[in-house]
């Protein structure tokens, strides 16, 4: 069994080394695929070269992105596998041992706009499953996994525009024929026809509301914790586009970086599109499944939750050709009259902050602290590398 | 699938929308380079946010590309496609991680005409 399974992701492997040949794993590739031509094989050099592919998340995601590719545009049960955003990925906490496991998350959704008098109107039902899964449970320090049925209703404001003459649109089709191969020069000719440019773009503020109903189910990875939780959430959004009104100044969040970004050589503002986004929501919990809950109060009565979240994202620097983008989101679950027994325990609350630095060529430094519900241990997390995409093999 | 080319006004059109709403840096982000950029790289995409926000980021920053599209660029919908379909296509594309700018002006080219 175990030569089958080295046979068909050494064969991935292979395969994607063929079609990538700056893939970085292509020597480890090509030691595999050599061993496995051989039929004298002995057993111990399989398991070797098993644990070795088996251990590298890099090797396994870039054969089930070329498995993913080879879905594009079938039907059914092939749809499905393509729309599923499944990543393989090290676990590792305290001084634990790094542990493989995968990180899967799939949505699917159905969604309908609709122009009421000045609003957008936005209705959709979506289905949506994520979690984090580690080949040994106990080094799984995200060990939260939720599937969510949803009804979402959004009202949008603004973003309007006077429209354009013909002949100031055509003087804009001009300027963007002069600007766009200027476009990565960082040159005064650029700064100069942007300046032009910008006198054709006038938008107003723009605002959001949106009301969501939903229903998740919540659990641990083994399902020894498991939970339904019906729920109502409020999300608010804005953007300030209009460059001469007051709302850019209440973006608060970006004051500092508007200054790392003045100091660095940007000029001096305040971006209207990194207005912080929120929701607030209460979830109605019933516990289905909790020993450590039971042991403390006795019972696995149902309880109310209170939810809040709040995002952020804007540019910090450009450094060279890169632009470095600073993102943080900060998510709180509160346990409503929780009993001094979860009190005490230090369930009856979950906070979780990601803070990351991410350029446009794929590097990221992030930090994340405390846990989400179920998450086995609130760790401070470091983390620096680099993404790749996995879903664009052309 | 289109291409990601300088002479087709979809991706041109695009490219400046998203530098007018501060999603790409025309000093820094080259139109050629920029075809290839994720969703989850742009500024509305905040990675370690829930899909709520994901979902509300996309459908504002779908209304103001329709919004550009149609008043200053003066384009007008695809035979057979309406203001309603374009931004579902476009807030389709904006939520998904994985997507590119050339597959989002993959989606622009199929509900819109623009002027040249």
């Amino acid at each position: 069994m175990t030569k089958y399974i080295v046979f068909i992701i050494a064969f991935c492997c292979s395969t994607v080394a063929t079609a990538q040949n700056q893939d970085p794993n292509s020597a480890l590739v090509n030691r595999i695929s050599t061993n496995i031509t051989d039929i004298n094989l002995s057993k111990d050099v399989i398991q070797k070269t098993f644990d070795e592919v088996f251990s590298n998340p890099d090797i396994l995601n870039d054969a089930t992105a070329k498995l993913l590719t080879a879905f594009k545009g079938k039907p059914g049960v092939m749809k499905f596998m393509r729309d599923l955003n499944f990543k393989f990925k090290t676990f590792q906490t305290d001084n634990q041992p790094a542990s493989l496991g995968f990180e899967y998350k799939y949505e699917n959704s159905w969604s309908k706009f609709q122009t009421v008098g000045s609003k957008i109107v936005n209705q959709s039902i979506s289905l949506n499953f994520n979690g984090n899964v580690a080949f040994k449970k106990s080094y799984n320090p995200a060990n939260f996994l939720e599937s969510k049925f949803q009804y979402n209703g959004t009202f949008n404001w603004g973003a309007k525009s006077k429209q354009l003459s013909r002949n100031d649109a055509l003087a804009v089709y001009a300027l963007d024929r002069q600007i766009l191969p200027l476009t990565g020069t960082n040159s005064q000719a650029l700064a100069d026809l942007l300046v032009q440019r910008a006198n054709y773009i006038h938008f107003s503020n723009q605002y959001y509301i949106g009301a969501s109903g939903n229903m998740s189910y919540e659990s641990n990875q083994d399902f020894s914790k498991h939970q339904l939780a019906p729920g109502v959430l409020l999300n608010v959004g804005a953007k300030a586009w209009d460059k001469n009104g007051t709302l850019q100044y209440f973006n608060l969040l970006d004051y500092p970086f508007a200054l790392i970004r003045y100091a660095t050589g940007d000029r001096l503002y305040l971006s209207g599109a990194s207005f912080p986004s929120a929701l607030v929501g209460v979830d109605y919990v019933v516990p289905t499944q909790d020993s450590v809950r039971k042991a403390l109060t006795g019972n696995l009565d149902p309880f109310s939750r209170f939810r809040f979240e709040i995002s952020f994202k804007t540019k910090a620097v450009s450094v060279a050709k890169q632009v470095i983008y600073f993102s943080a989101d900060y998510r709180l679950y509160k346990e409503i009259n929780a009993s001094e027994a979860i009190k005490n325990n230090g369930t009856d609350r979950f906070n979780y902050f990601v803070m990351s630095l991410e350029s446009n060529n794929g590097f990221f430094v992030h930090f994340t602290t405390g846990k989400l519900p179920f998450d086995r241990k609130s760790d401070n997390t470091y983390g620096i590398g680099f993404h790749y995409d996995l879903g664009n093999w052309k | 699938m289109i291409e990601w080319k300088l002479t087709d006004t979809n991706c041109s059109c695009l490219y400046m929308t998203l530098a007018d709403c501060e999603q790409l840096t025309p000093a820094n982000d080259s139109f050629d380079d920029s075809g290839l950029y994720l969703m989850s790289q742009l500024p509305f995409f905040d990675n370690g946010a829930s899909d709520d926000i994901h979902r509300a980021a996309a459908i504002m920053l779908s209304i103001r590309i329709d919004s550009e599209f149609v008043n200053v660029y003066l384009a007008t919908y695809a035979e057979g496609k309406s203001k309603e379909d374009a931004l579902d296509a476009i807030s389709a594309v904006l939520q998904k991680a994985e997507k590119t700018i050339t597959d989002l002006a993959d989606e622009v080219s199929k509900n819109y005409i623009f002027l040249l």
